[in-house]
């Protein structure tokens, strides 16, 4: 990107200097006209402060958007203030919406610049800090994400709690996650999120048992909560409770195909709406799914429902064909249905792949009195 | 109904359908005939212009105006319905207006039943806007310098000085044209707006203290033409010399830097300059020619009464 010219550069700032205090549509239109011109920071300061106003048009939005990644093509002039046609403009260019888009879509840069703009208004200020907070803690900037939860939290909204416990979860502080919850828990039952993120830190944190009935609160107050379904079957199946596991596994399945155990809230401020966003670094929808599916074929498996299981580990296998805990739970259910041959050559993969595991090492015994014993594994 | 507008002039013929409350097509083609319009008269009022004010060149026009995006996000059709029915107005209107002026090409009416469009231009209105619009270009011509005055930034102190002014779309538009070289006239095409309506902007952004207008170049045909017509023959050649000097191929300076010479008394200096045209253009050989043997007549003529 050039440099503007001296005389295009003093241009801009005389007029920056003239309409700083003009409506949104005249900044929008300065910052277009600042772009054009090549002064680029001009552009940036002007279209900040024009979006910050009440009434910004779409168009300072894109101009906003572009020049925040660089882009100084197809800028669009915003229609001038007071005629008719301002009134029929698309409203969806406020600052707390368009920074969630933003920020859901990962152009980091401009949801930050609409987050900012958005701390301004009122009603918004508080789920912007903690949209701001979040994109922070994403980048690692761990002190701005606390500034920002900071003072999001002088009204804090339930969102503002859940993003901030997940934060510190996130970081290894899981104590402070779950004190966090235990308080805000009476202030905003019923919260289907809070109650599933205190139940999902309790079956991380060992103790299943404690998570049972948290997980279930939340799946009273949203049945269609497939991440509470999941994660209270795998507290079951930890428990043993193999019957309980399948059966709320099966209903998260009719929820969701896809367990996403953590995500970040973001209120976009228009009616309450939540959108939520998988943290960037978080084990991935597939990993977290694949235990899901693992937990319920043990459950299966446990209760003797051997198709079912052999289905579900043939699930994870079609997606990794090298998983070891689902070769090795497919050879047992494969050896019980007495397919000796199938299952030895799942345990011997297992032993391939997997090296000196515990797990490799297993599946080597069995593999060795599979071919020995083509009994072993008959059904009594 | 039909005809060639050279009997009748599309003003006549919008007038009679609209006296008629005449509704159907009107097909009209101008001088170039690959380029026929299509307008829908529904009881006598154009309601529909096409290709110029179709939904397509509106399209086309909102994004060229940076009203609109290419993108669907931002796309036209975003765009509010007052902000392209003005603009389709608009567009209907310079094309109309241009449609009225034409003398050769010819129109056909086919009346039938025509459904309601975005347009709604009664004839009478047109041809008022067309005079009206005539009237403002003449005061601006006479305020602008024929509009050959270029607009400049005034000084950084006086743009950053004033109240806040408001501006609309198309003054953005021209600031970012604004380079210190182009006239009014010349920014009017470069925008592809009516120069009258660039022109009052000009106007109005030179009362707003953020442009000024600098002097337009002189005109050395224009400013030897006038010295010509007032018998100012030496300074008309002069001003001549010196165009023809810096561009030897215009040919209509070194016609009339024969003129100029002739006026002077100096025939042989005329011939020397129509020469020189003949050259320059080719084309009228023959007018050069006719000159250049009365100028040789004129110098025997004064030889032999010399003799």
């Amino acid at each position: 990107m050039t440099a503007p010219r001296p005389r295009d550069a003093a241009i801009v700032a005389a007029l920056v200097r003239r309409l700083g205090e003009a409506d949104a549509a005249t900044l929008a239109n300065l910052a277009w006209f600042a772009a054009r011109r090549g002064a680029i920071p001009a552009a940036l300061e002007t279209i900040r402060r024009a979006v910050a106003l009440p009434g910004a048009s779409r168009a300072a939005w894109r101009t906003l958007e572009r020049l925040a990644v660089g882009r100084t093509d197809q800028l669009l002039l915003a229609f001038p203030v007071g005629k008719a046609a301002r009134a029929a403009e698309p409203t969806a260019a406020h600052p707390l919406p368009a920074a969630v888009a933003a920020h859901a879509q990962g152009a980091l840069a401009v949801a930050e610049a609409c987050y900012w703009a958005a701390t301004g208004v009122g009603a918004d200020a508080a789920a912007a800090w903690n949209g701001l907070a979040v994109l922070h803690e994403e980048r690692g900037e761990r002190v701005a994400a606390d500034e920002a939860w900071s003072r999001a939290s002088a009204s804090p909204t339930m969102a503002v709690l859940h993003d901030r416990a997940l934060a510190w979860h996130r970081r290894g502080e899981s104590r402070h996650a779950r004190a966090l919850l235990a308080d805000a828990l009476p202030r905003f039952t019923p919260s289907a999120s809070l109650c599933y993120l205190a139940g999902y830190l309790a079956y991380v944190g060992g103790e299943a048992a404690a998570s049972i009935p948290l997980l279930t609160a939340a799946i009273t107050v949203d049945p269609t909560l497939a991440r509470a379904h999941f994660t209270l079957g795998l507290a079951h199946e930890r428990l043993g409770a193999h019957t309980l596991a399948v059966e709320a596994t099966r209903q998260g399945l009719q929820c969701s195909p896809w367990f996403v155990p953590e995500v970040w809230l973001l209120e976009n401020g228009h009616g309450g709406e939540v959108v939520e966003i998988p943290p960037e670094q978080s084990a991935g929808t597939a990993a977290a799914t694949d235990e899901v599916l693992l937990a319920l074929g043990r459950a299966l498996l446990e209760t003797m429902l051997l198709g079912e299981a052999l289905a579900v580990f043939d699930q994870v296998l079609v997606r990794q064909p090298a998983h070891t805990a689902a070769l090795f739970h497919r050879g047992v259910v494969l050896a019980k249905l007495r397919r000796y041959a199938d299952a030895l050559a799942d345990w011997e993969t297992v032993g391939r792949v997997d090296g000196e595991s515990s797990l490799a090492a297993m599946s080597r015994r069995h593999a060795r009195s599979a071919r020995e014993l083509a009994t072993l594994f008959a059904v009594a | 109904m039909h005809g060639p507008l050279s009997e009748i002039s599309l003003v006549e013929v919008l007038q009679l359908l609209q006296r008629g409350r005449r509704s159907g097509t009107l097909r009209v083609t101008g001088p170039d005939p690959t380029a026929p319009r299509t307008l829908w008269l529904r009881d006598g009022v154009v309601v529909a212009l096409e290709p110029e004010a179709s939904d397509a060149a509106v399209d086309a026009g909102l994004v060229a105006r940076a009203l609109a995006s290419e993108e669907a996000a931002d796309g036209p059709e975003t765009v509010p319905p007052a902000i392209r029915d003005a603009l389709r107005a608009r567009l209907a209107s310079t094309a109309l207006g241009t449609m009225l002026h034409w003398s050769r090409g010819r129109f056909d009416f086919s009346e039938g039943p025509v459904a309601p469009g975005p347009l709604g231009v009664s004839p009478d209105a047109l041809v008022f806007e067309v005079v009206e619009s005539e009237m403002r270009r003449v005061d601006l011509a006479a305020e602008l310098d024929e509009f050959r005055a270029v607009p400049v930034f005034a000084p950084d102190e006086v743009i950053a000085t004033g109240a806040i002014p408001t501006l609309e779309p198309l003054d953005w538009r021209l600031l970012d044209a604004v380079d210190g070289v182009r006239n009014i006239a010349a920014l009017a095409a470069a925008l592809d707006e009516p120069l009258d309506a660039v022109a009052e902007r000009v106007r109005w952004l030179r009362a707003a203290a953020i442009l000024q207008l600098a002097a337009a170049p002189p005109d050395v045909a224009l400013e030897a033409r006038a010295a010509l017509e007032a018998g100012r023959y030496d300074e008309a050649a002069a001003l001549l010399r010196a165009r023809v000097a810096a561009v030897p191929g215009d040919g209509e300076a070194w016609r009339t830097l024969g003129l100029a010479e002739v006026g002077a008394g100096r025939f042989d200096r005329a011939i020397g300059a129509w020469e020189a045209w003949r050259a320059a253009e080719p084309t009228r050989a023959e007018e050069a020619a006719s000159l250049t043997r009365a100028a040789q007549t004129m110098v025997e003529a004064l030889r032999d009464g010399r003799d």
